[in-house]
């Protein structure tokens, strides 16, 4: 129990001295008497303060808080009808505050009550910004922030918190991998900064930092604040280059037990279907096929088998099509979420605990998230000095379903080409006695829906983390603080293959199953010690000094059967490994990474109008040698509020100017373990067999990097930036507009690198090359109507980016890639000095080969023979219907002027970068009404519609009869109407005549005659879309009414999300990985995004 | 302020000073060199790890055996290509863009890497001293190792990059380019030094697996062969030039080093030719290691991990849907690795090694056996198929054999004694000649159970030096099959040219004569010393039938699944009667265009060609041109170009000769 004295000063000196030895408490006491020196000010008498606190349309507000000023630890939280009352211990200002509303700062006189109007907090110039270890006023900034606050947040229902920064703070890119429930989420700040490591951001959740922002409740979050520059993201050192994502969440506040309730649910459907052929279309399609060529081919007795005489297709007019597409992705699954919150206490001690649980399921059969939360804040006043927050969180993930890329054995692609019908199997009975039940096993098994049911992947993340912090005030500005957090995640990864599946197949026709188990640790310890104190109130001084250090671990132990019994099931057989027979087991314990620092930072300013800021930090990772394991990472900006200066005081137009400037470097370490040493590793396979003693053979010692060289002279990647920008406000703020340019530089780029083959090694990391990052980045944001119960503001961002390569290594200045999802037969990609990231190489589509362009040979069967002068195609393979050269087939432009077409007639064929991109959003409230749309877009970008490309091939059609796209029945044709094939056709009198003329003004080739996977210009596609991501209606009763229910608050709304897409992009979605890493833009087996409804309540008792 | 000094202050001290305790972290589940060549165990599964990278399949896995052997008048790969490719090795068709060297070449020198790392951790190993047998046998192990990876690169790539140091202890990564002379002295220097130490085969827990003292010496013995004989060197002055074939004039020297270390293997008395030829094979197949016998190394392959021995060779066997059924329970065979269609003519009637080599029929899904008639015959020395039934793979089956590859035998050894000493002593009848006519009697006879006809026949031979070196490079023609062995014979003999100019005709005349009449046929025929084999008795109808199987391995080596058994393998014959189906062989001249079919033209296609309008052409450094008669041959460009990758890398240190211009 603490007594408020006059005598403060004895008070705190005894408590400290309690603790302390003789030496340190005569530190402290010279250090005391030395502050003392700084005026404290008078002390007042006690005061009862009474009051109500509305918000700008009169309505009082519930839970705002009021503290007294310079006090922080005396405070209340406003009641139902928004009243409080509060005795002021010292002083005579009450600091009054509440999320999404201007903090207002009120005079009291004794027995008068107070009437409290907060503005709705719409120029945030005064508000708070959480940056490195410490919070700043955002008029004091000298760098770039971006935030979004909790009110904005909570006006919307979305699934994840980095799904609520899409498309709202500008220079900050937001794009889920594609649809599948808890997809990552990749964001990007600036463009990212390395091209070849990882250009993640640092996640920071309540002063820790984390892998990622997914797995938190949106409806926990209190604001979102972004770092972009380095004279901010210095702080954080390396971890900080990639800018840093800073989520606070909810607060324990003091006062009256509250209970908050939100519950939404909400269905989802897929957005768009892609067009494909009908049953009858497919089967003459399909004939096509087997027939090309004129022979009568092993092909088209197979196809006879099948699908019966090509004469008779006829009865597939009638025949049921099965579009996999509903039957696999049409599901239109419930989700919901619902999260409970308790929060109160007392001044000594505050909480907040927060329950959330929600199901996420996906459009795709059998695939889903399901999340529970638990999120505990605790702050105890342990003395008047000293603060101890808890912070403990669990968190427990389901995943099942493996995304786009691994929906049973070949993902999303093997869905949409599955054939629309079985053929004859349609039309009868096939008795089990008469067939090899194994045959029609293999038949029955590869249907799109039986093959997720023998192909399943169960995912379970265990994680609890516990933080605690300890914060000391011994003096007026000085504050000591000690905090650590402790992670421990439990992960594992559950894998079952059916007989059916190619694992089980080629294992005896039995299931396999795995068991990956996981477990990571990881830890932070931060020490800081922060002082600020200002001389007049106009020179104000802060300085920040600290020291950290972080590890990070992980074990994994594997095992996997088989030989399962034949008709297990998945569940059976996972959890009864023993069933099957032992095949791999082993266990991993990493080498911890970790990271230890120092840093330090001082900033200063002249009467909030000229700042400066100077920060230094020094990191030392184990992924380096000793020697190169220390980086260090100084950073300066300045600002200059040009507002404040008289010739602009008072100006009617310009309410605030200012002009910032920051210059830093910043350092990136992401790359594996231990690649700085040459190190040995067990491996259980590949060994001699010496007297075929072992299975797998002898156990044997290789490099643990494979064919990768360690390399003892890596050192951290390092990145220049330079940053310039003005925050300007017109019309009383009313108007707020942010540009901002930057300039970024990265050199030493850690890549991994071919070094010749002759070392025994293909690859090294090394520190090559640089490149450079510019852009151009403007915010605006402001009050379109503003009236006594209403208030319609709006927001726009708009990004530009450039990513450069000015260098690489010594010996090449090209390195060339590939996706992995879709490869082609040549590289896609290209890092070239002198060009952007991202442009995708490939072949000109210049059309079909014509029938002017060959003679037909009447002494070789009528073949198409090339004339002189036409162009040869090598690059792509021969297909059924003969050589890639012939009419109807694709023809590419020669760039070269050959002649023929080969690799060297690649050219640039797309930039997957956008030239700009941003979003907008408009939002307002009348009465109880409240509105939200948001919108975000991408303009000018190529995508590679690789899922059309194998829509419009019959790559491994053979004995598969995949399904192509609807718009190739009006395809070139070689076979006619009554099945007779019409190329090489030597039996029919005039064949050549009758082929022509089938095949006259045709535009689109026949997909049989695509076998092998060639990048050309005909597949990469604009992909500028406009999203409409959410809009939100919602209803907040009337107090008066809720009130007689015993409810503070009762908010009702409505939400659609990805509601439109206004895009040329003829795939599901053109949104898919952009600006990531070097092979960006491909969309192949992606899960496809759905449209979802929302409903839901907020209910605060 | 002194308050926050001291904070300072004590806050950097002691983080500094336990900092870097801090970032010094241990990798738990790796290890470092000092661990690893701190205990004997650990050492030896360094070793193990020495051996499991012979195990690739862009080398000695595979590639080593199919797509680097060569064609010649024993193995043989068909190719219709009629324009120049980038990757048609063993038609002498290639560049430096091919994948599979850049696989090849980067896997051999993963390798020899390994090998490297080895030796030198060992060497500076506290455990190391020159006293402990097993160390040393160890060490011999890997450096026995690393002179194979070198030697078989020096042999395909000629000069090349090499360096006995690992590359943790160099600063530069491009390994300067030797000359293969040089690089077989170091290494021919090393493996003398180590062969005292190292141990015989008996005397190995893993026999003939491992790496044993007779394989040292047989290595010894391997090298300085190659080193004296000829092999192709580039014309520096002009890199269109495909070079020329020379052998150092010293050649004498090493061929002395071969005849002593070889004398050593056959004086030592460890080995003998003491099981059937067929058994040695078959027991490979069936996993059984035989210290004493044929096999001097064999690389340690293990089943279902491991190595296409057995899947490549022997008959082709096709499955369906993934499985074979019914008597098949052994699973899909690929049956590429294959043999010149004349080979199986160049043997003695009564040589037991032909009928075992050449197979001519391959098996269905379902174990029904199906005749072969193509432009080359299996090589059944290996198949999964020889495996009982107790040692398949399994029905769903294909590749990882597991069975071992002899990379050396004992007949190696005697016959190259035999050679050395006729090129010493200019023939048989020199100080060693009897012992060296005991040698080559010894391969002769165990393919043979008529004593008199083994005696007529060396009598035959050994009357001069030509005619023995003739009858020992026939012998290792008969007995290597499928071994990579025939080509560098021919190479090393300066005869390769010659022997692809008739193994060309052979086919082209065949084709030819299958038409009506061919020009050339009477020369091969004359050549071959078998007049009017070809055009006469050649057997274009082969008769067969399916007929049970004799469950006897000396007649077959599977047991269980039906045979065909062939009327007329070698000779023309009248139909015999019902009850034959027949089998139409040599169909070769394409109607359309008159003339010999692609498979006949192209085959050859680096050397020797011939084109849709009758006409042969050789090739001299790139250029095409026509000459009647096997006199002034040009060279067969045997050596293949070093991959585009590591001529990239190399910083402009190495560069492609011998007309290898792309």
């Amino acid at each position: 129990m603490f007594k408020f004295e006059n005598n403060k000063l004895f008070n705190q000196s005894n408590a400290i001295m309690k603790q302390k030895n003789e030496k340190v408490r005569s530190n402290l006491l010279l250090l005391l008497v030395l502050f003392l020196m700084v005026p404290i000010g008078v002390f007042a008498q006690n005061i009862t303060v009474k009051g109500t606190v509305v918000d700008s349309q009169g309505e009082p507000i519930i839970g705002a808080s009021v503290v007294e000023k310079g006090y922080n630890t005396n405070g209340v939280r406003t009641d139902l009808e928004g009243q409080f009352s509060l005795t002021l211990r010292k002083g005579k200002k009450l600091v009054v505050s509440y999320i999404g509303m201007e903090t207002q700062e009120v005079d009291v006189i004794a027995g008068k009550p107070l009437k409290i109007t907060l503005k709705d907090n719409l120029q945030a110039l005064d508000e708070v910004v959480v940056i490195g270890y410490g919070s700043k006023a955002r008029k004091d900034l000298t760098g770039s922030v971006g935030s979004i606050s909790g009110a904005k947040l909570a006006a919307v229902p979305v699934t994840s918190a980095a799904v609520a920064l899409q498309g709202k703070i500008a220079g900050v890119q937001v794009t889920t991998v594609d649809g599948a429930p808890g997809a990552d989420i990749n964001i990007r700040v600036r463009g990212g900064t390395s091209v070849t490591q990882s250009n993640e951001p640092l996640y920071i959740i309540d002063g820790f930092q984390a892998d990622n922002i997914n797995d938190i409740p949106p409806s926990d979050i209190a604001s979102i604040d972004v770092l972009k520059d380095a004279s901010l993201t210095a702080i954080y050192g390396a971890k900080g280059g990639n800018g840093v994502v800073i989520v606070t969440t909810k607060s324990a506040q003091q006062g009256k037990v509250q209970v908050t309730y939100n519950q939404q649910v909400s269905f989802s459907k897929l957005a768009k279907k892609l067009d494909l052929m009908n049953t009858y279309d497919f089967a003459r399609y399909q004939y096509d096929w087997a027939a090309a060529n004129g022979t009568r081919s092993s092909n088209a007795k197979y196809y006879r088998a099948n699908f019966g005489n090509p004469l008779d297709l006829d009865i597939y007019q009638r025949a049921t099509t099965h579009d996999w597409q509903d039957e696999v992705m049409g599901e239109t699954p419930l989700n919901y979420s619902t999260n409970l919150s308790v929060g109160g206490g007392s001044e000594k001690f505050r909480f907040n605990a927060s329950l959330t649980n929600s199901g996420d399921n996906g459009i795709i059969m059998s695939s889903g998230v399901r999340r529970t939360n638990l999120n505990i804040k605790m702050n105890i006043q342990l003395s008047n000095s000293l603060t101890l927050t808890l912070n403990p969180k669990l968190t427990f993930r389901r995943d099942a379903g493996a995304g786009g890329n691994n929906i049973g054995s070949g993902g999303v692609i093997d869905v949409l080409r599955y054939r629309p019908t079985n053929g004859l199997r349609e039309f009868a009975f096939w008795d089990p006695a008469t067939v090899d039940p194994d045959d029609e096993a293999v038949f029955e098994y590869t249907n799109p829906k039986s093959d997720i049911n023998q192909n399943t992947l169960k995912k379970h993340s265990y994680a609890y983390t516990n933080q605690f912090s300890l914060e000391w005030r011994p003096i007026e500005g000085l504050t000591l603080r000690t905090e650590a957090a402790h992670f421990l995640s439990f992960n594992d990864e559950n894998r079952f293959f059916g007989a059916m599946t190619d694992e089980g197949q080629s294992n005896k026709k039995l299931p396999v199953a795995s068991i990956n188990n996981r477990r990571t640790e990881k830890y932070t310890w931060t020490n800081t010690a922060s002082y600020g104190f200002d001389i007049d109130k106009l020179h104000n001084f802060s300085f920040l000094l600290g020291q950290e250090i972080q590890h990070n671990q992980t074990k994994q132990s594997y095992m996997m059967n088989r030989y399962f019994p034949r008709n297990i099931s998945a569940e059976k057989a996972l959890n009864n490994m023993g069933l099957g027979t032992p095949w791999e087991s082993t266990s991993y314990l990493s080498t911890p990474d970790r990271t230890a620092s120092f840093f330090g930072q001082t900033s200063y300013n002249y009467d909030h109008k000229y700042l400066a800021s100077i920060t230094f930090r020094a990191d030392g990772s184990t992924k380096f040698s000793p020697g190169e394991q220390w980086g260090y990472f100084p950073s300066i900006s300045g600002a200059w509020v040009i507002s404040k200066e008289s010739f602009l005081e008072h100006n009617p137009v310009i309410s605030n100017l200012k002009l910032r400037a920051a210059i830093g470097l910043a350092g990136n370490n992401r790359i594996d373990d231990d690649m700085w040493r040459y190190l040995y590793a067990v491996n259980t396979t590949g060994g001699p067999g010496f007297g075929e003693a072992t299975e797998n053979g002898e156990k044997w010692y290789g490099n643990a990097g494979g064919s990768t060289f360690a390399n003892t002279k890596i050192k951290w990647e390092t990145t220049l930036t330079r940053n310039i920008a003005f925050d300007l406000g017109l019309f009383g703020d009313r108007l707020n507009i942010t540009p901002e340019f930057y300039w970024n530089t990265t050199k030493d780029l850690l890549y991994k690198s071919d070094v010749p083959s002759t070392t025994g090694y293909t690859q090294q990391m090394q520190n090559i090359g640089q490149v450079t990052n510019k852009g151009f980045e403007l915010t605006i944001n402001g009050d379109i109507l503003r009236g006594k119960d209403y208030v319609l503001s709006g927001n726009v961002t708009l990004g530009f980016n450039k990513m450069k390569v000015d260098k690489l290594n010594d010996t090449d200045n090209v390195i060339w890639d590939q996706n992995d999802r879709w490869k082609s037969s040549y590289n896609d990609y290209c890092l070239k000095v002198g060009d952007q990231v991202g442009l995708i190489y490939g072949f000109v589509y210049d059309g079909l080969y014509g029938f002017d362009e060959f003679d037909f040979d009447p002494n070789q069967n009528l073949l198409a023979v090339p004339k002189e002068g036409t162009i040869i195609n090598n690059v792509f393979n021969d297909s059924n219907s003969g050589k890639a050269t012939l009419p109807g087939k694709i023809k590419f432009k020669d760039i070269n002027n050959d002649g023929q077409i080969t690799e060297d007639d690649r050219t640039v064929i797309g930039n997957t970068n956008p030239k700009f991109q941003g979003g907008f959003g408009l939002n307002g409230q009348w009465k109880g009404f409240d509105f939200t749309a948001n919108f975000n877009y991408m303009y000018d970008f190529d995508v590679n519609n690789a899922t059309a490309y194998q829509l419009s091939s019959s790559e491994g059609n053979s004995k598969n009869f995949f399904n192509v796209l609807t718009k190739f029945n009006d395809r070139w044709n070689y076979v006619r109407e009554d099945g007779e094939c019409m190329y090489k056709n030597t039996y029919l009198e005039n064949s050549v005549d009758g082929y022509k003329e089938l095949n006259a003004g045709k535009k689109l080739w026949n997909p049989t005659d695509v076998t092998n996977k060639v990048t050309h210009s005909y597949f990469i596609e604009d992909g500028s879309f406009l999203r409409c991501q959410d809009i939100t209606i919602g209803y907040t009763l009337p107090k008066q009414l809720t009130a007689k229910w015993g409810l503070s608050k009762l908010r009702l709304y409505a939400s659609g999300s990805n509601l439109f897409i206004i895009t040329g992009y003829s795939g599901y979605d053109p949104e898919v990985d952009v600006q990531t890493g070097l092979t960006c833009g491909m969309d192949y087996n992606r899960y496809p995004r759905s449209r979802s409804f929302v409903f839901g309540a907020n209910i605060t008792f | 302020m002194k308050l926050k000094n001291i904070l300072i202050v004590g806050l950097v001290t002691v983080g500094f000073s336990s900092c870097n305790d801090y970032l010094n972290v241990d990798a738990i589940s790796k290890y470092d060199t000092e661990y690893v060549f701190s205990e004997k165990s650990e050492i030896n599964r360094a070793l193990n790890g020495v051996y499991a990278q012979l195990l690739n399949g862009s080398t000695y896995g595979g590639a080593y055996m199919s797509t680097f052997c060569l064609n010649s008048d024993v193995d043989m790969s068909i190719s219709t290509s009629e324009v120049a490719t980038d990757n048609s090795y063993r038609r002498f068709d290639c560049n430096s863009m091919g994948g599979d060297i850049n696989k090849y070449w980067t896997a051999a020198y993963q390798g020899v890497e390994y090998t490297n790392n080895f030796i030198y951790g060992l060497e500076n190993s506290p455990l190391f001293s020159k006293d402990d047998a097993e160390l040393m046998q160890e060490l011999g192990e890997a450096k026995v190792i690393r002179a194979m990876y070198f030697h078989d690169l020096a042999v395909m790539f000629g000069d090349i990059p090499f360096s006995l140091t690992p590359n943790l202890k160099t600063n530069d990564f491009v390994m300067p380019v030797v000359d293969r002379e040089e690089i077989y002295k170091k290494l021919l220097e090393d493996l003398k030094g180590i062969a005292p130490y190292m141990s015989y085969a008996k005397d190995l827990g893993d026999g003939v697996e491992r790496v044993s003292k007779e394989f040292c010496w047989g290595m010894i013995a391997r090298i300085s062969l190659t080193c004296g004989g000829y092999s192709l060197r580039p014309d520096k002055s002009n890199p269109n030039s495909y070079g020329t074939m020379q052998r150092p004039t010293n050649y004498k020297e090493y061929y002395q080093i071969a005849q002593a270390y070889c004398d050593s293997v056959i004086s030592s008395g460890t080995h003998s030719l003491t099981l059937p030829y067929r058994q040695v094979f078959v027991n490979e197949c069936n996993y059984l290691v035989n210290n004493n016998d044929d096999p001097i190394f064999e690389i340690p392959f293990a089943k279902n991990s491991t190595g296409s021995i057995g899947y490549i060779q022997g008959p082709k066997g096709e499955n369906y849907g993934g499985v074979t059924s019914g008597k098949n329970i052994w699973g899909k065979s690929d049956g590429s690795a294959r043999l010149d269609a004349f080979y199986r003519y160049s043997f003695d009637e009564e040589d037991s090694r032909c009928d075992y080599v050449n197979g001519m029929w391959y098996y269905l899904y379902d174990g029904t056996p199906s005749i072969l008639t193509d432009y080359t015959v299996f090589n059944n020395k290996w198949s999964k198929f020889w495996a009982n039934s107790g040692n398949t793979l399994g029905a769903g089956s294909a590749s990882n054999t597991g069975i071992n590859y002899p990379y050396m035998r004992y007949a190696d050894i005697l016959l190259m004694y035999a050679e050395a000493v006729n090129e010493l002593e200019d023939g048989v009848n020199g100080a060693n000649g009897a012992k060296a006519i005991q040698a080559f009697r010894q391969v002769r006879a165990r393919a043979f159970t008529n004593v008199s006809k083994i005696d007529t026949y060396i009598a035959s031979v050994s009357g001069s030096k030509e005619s023995f070196l003739r009858a020992v490079l026939n012998e290792r023609k008969w007995e290597f099959a499928g071994e990579n062995m025939r080509w560098k014979d021919l190479v090393r003999n300066n005869l390769y040219s010659e022997v692809l100019y008739y193994s060309f005709l052979r086919y082209y005349s065949v084709a030819e004569n299958a038409a009506g009449t061919s020009n050339h046929i009477e020369a091969v025929e004359q050549y071959d010393g078998k007049p009017g084999y070809l055009e006469l008795n050649l057997p274009y109808s082969i008769y067969y039938r399916i007929v049970s199987n004799p469950n006897n391995i000396n007649v077959y080596p599977n047991t269980s699944m039906d045979v065909l058994e062939l009327y007329n393998p070698y000779k023309s014959d009248k139909y015999p009667g019902t009850g034959w189906l027949t089998g139409d062989f040599y169909g070769w001249w394409n109607e359309a265009d008159g003339c010999p079919k692609d498979q006949c033209l192209f085959s050859f296609y680096g050397f020797i060609r011939g084109d849709r309008g009758g006409n042969i052409f050789l090739v001299k450094d790139g250029e095409t041109y026509s000459q009647t008669g096997p006199t002034n041959l040009p060279v067969v460009r045997y050596i293949l170009p070093y991959p585009n990758a590591a001529i990239q890398r190399s910083a402009g240190t190495y560069k492609n000769y011998y007309g290898y211009t792309k």
